[in-house]
């Protein structure tokens, strides 16, 4: 018997997480910044680790074969004739996989679990993440519906600012610079307006 | 403040099919999911803070206009009887049930209207109307979100529209659904067809008792799935012609039995009323396939017109939570069969047998 799923069911991939946000953390090795976090699976125990980017270079990380050969962490020398498991490993640049939500705390793996986000924060700080995984569950990608009434003209703005920016790039891509700097003086009059966001009415 | 008793005692009219036409759609339903820019979810909101942010959203709830004297209580201010029962009423939904500190619930006088505060979402607003109504149904809906957004800071993106807890309802926030009756179509074997059809339109079906072709009653639930890049003017428009088109499709499967196999038709329908009227012991799957074939029966002519307002107020009153509200005590599965075909049976006492005018000898 065909099972209808429910509406609310959310059929959320497993994700590979790309974009890049660095946050302050500093490298193992050395007191520089760390934007390369990796972790590497043996034997189905994982170890993460937070690395500079001229570290990482040097151990290898960067490059998965050199970094297989390379590391004395991953197998003892003496095994390396005859692996038991290839290990599996996974870079991410400038990123930790367990990036929470600054509103609320909320992490994105935990939506695999919950199929919920956090608060409406989430939205913003997941953007692309969510934006991903959006395909298919809607006919399209962006609002088209209804917008309260305090945010339509700040709605509207944001709209024209996007389309804008298209015909921007696209006019820099044929090198039509002087249909570019008109552009850019167009939006630098929408945002000049008003410097200020119009925020949504809130408490009376 | 409206008592839990008066809600009980007074049904809705979309309950008991108030429109003319609702032998085959018998309510449609709007729901809009709304939040607070800033605050965590009900779900991902520590207790203590769905417990503070509650009084505002009742309060500005109450205030409005259409909320006059109206049924408004904190869930854990009702048994989890009373909570079942407001479930079987769709007044609620299952997941708010299951809620108690920090959840509320508010319900208009005619019971049109409910919205329910920290279920999944900060706010959703729900509107059923009798029949295919979804126009008039979001009209409701979207004049008290107008006055609800002038006092309430809403989560919206001007990129994904209104935010939601799930990513399923982001954009419009916009559920729009019918029950529909479709007995002929399972009784000749076409509602997989019709259900596959709906499906590809990406629209859900699903039984309201039960899951799939199996649905209990021969009642069955179409909505929109998707809630983004479409307006709400364009996900009602569509979600219509569709239910118009499978509203058409089960008056032809009806025709068609009526044609080709009158005979069968008749004795389901008059066997359904003889088990009802005479059953001591009943179960609700029987119950509900019983009372299906008679609301059927009803559309066919074989009873009064009031056959059928006593069938969808019977469909309500015999679920578990109603029996056990009525008997004022917890019933055990067994009294509750007892219990349901004493209701029945007084309910059609004065109904009389059917009159089958469609088999021409």
């Amino acid at each position: 018997m065909k099972k209808i799923p429910s509406a609310d069911a959310f059929p959320f991939a497993i994700l590979n997480l790309q974009s890049s946000i660095a946050l302050a953390m500093q490298c193992e090795h050395c007191d520089n910044k760390a934007t390369v976090f990796y972790t590497q699976i043996i034997d189905g125990i994982g170890k993460k680790s937070c690395l500079c980017e001229s570290c990482a270079n040097e151990q290898g990380i960067t490059d998965p074969d050199g970094f297989l050969l390379g590391s004395q962490d991953i197998q003892k020398k003496g095994d390396l004739s005859k692996p038991k498991a290839l290990p599996k490993i996974e870079v991410s640049v400038g990123k930790p996989s367990d990036r929470c939500c600054t509103g609320c705390g909320f992490a994105f793996e935990d939506l695999k679990k919950t199929g919920r986000l956090g608060c409406s924060e989430c939205y913003d700080f997941f953007r692309d993440e969510i934006k991903n995984n959006l395909g298919g569950m809607h006919k399209g990608t962006s609002h088209t519906g209804r917008v309260p009434a305090g945010m339509l003209e700040a709605f509207k703005e944001r709209q024209e600012l996007e389309k804008l920016e298209e015909k921007l790039s696209e006019a820099i891509s044929s090198e039509d610079y002087e249909k570019a700097a008109a552009l850019r003086d167009e939006m630098s009059k929408i945002t000049s307006q008003d410097s200020t966001p119009p925020e949504q009415q809130t408490k009376p | 403040m409206m008592r839990f008793s008066t809600l009980m005692k007074h049904p809705a009219d979309w309950m008991t099919g108030a429109d003319t036409d609702s032998a085959i759609v018998l309510t449609s339903r709007i729901r809009l999911a709304r939040n607070i820019k800033g605050a965590p979810f009900p779900g991902w909101a520590r207790k203590e803070e769905r417990i503070a942010i509650l009084p505002e959203l009742r309060d500005k709830v109450e205030m409005l206009s259409e909320m006059k004297d109206a049924f408004s209580h904190q869930l854990s201010d009702l048994s989890s009887v009373q909570k079942q029962v407001l479930v079987e009423r769709h007044l609620i939904s299952r997941e708010q049930a299951a809620r108690s500190d920090g959840s509320a619930i508010v319900v208009n006088r005619d019971q049109t209207l409910s919205v329910m505060i920290n279920e999944e979402d900060h706010l959703r607003l729900q509107s059923i109307r009798s029949g295919l109504h979804l126009r008039e149904a979001y009209q409701l809906i979207a004049g008290i979100d107008k006055d609800l957004e002038q006092s309430l800071p809403y989560a919206f993106d001007h990129e994904l529209g209104y935010l939601t807890a799930c990513p399923t309802n982001v954009g419009t926030g916009l559920r729009a659904s019918a029950m529909l009756h479709l007995p002929g179509l399972v009784i000749s074997d076409h509602i997989g067809q019709v259900i596959q059809a709906v499906g590809k339109l990406g629209l859900a079906v699903r039984g309201i008792f039960g899951e799939g072709t199996e649905s209990l009653g021969h009642l069955f639930q179409i909505s929109n799935q998707s809630t983004l890049g479409e307006s709400e003017e364009d996900i009602l428009n569509r979600l219509e012609r569709v239910i118009q088109r499978v509203r058409e499709q089960e008056r032809n499967a009806r025709s068609k039995l009526l044609e080709e196999d009158p005979q069968m038709l008749a004795d389901k329908i008059s066997r359904a009323y003889g088990q009802l009227k005479y059953a001591y012991v009943i179960d609700s799957k029987e119950a509900l396939t019983h009372i299906s074939l008679v609301r059927l029966g009803s559309d066919m002519g074989c009873f009064p017109k009031e056959a059928m307002k006593l069938c969808d107020s019977l469909l309500m009153d015999i679920e578990p939570a109603h029996l056990q509200h009525q008997a004022d005590r917890k019933l055990s599965p067994e009294e509750r069969d007892t219990m349901r075909a004493e209701i029945i049976r007084s309910r059609l006492q004065n109904l009389s047998s059917p009159v089958i005018n469609f088999i021409t000898s």
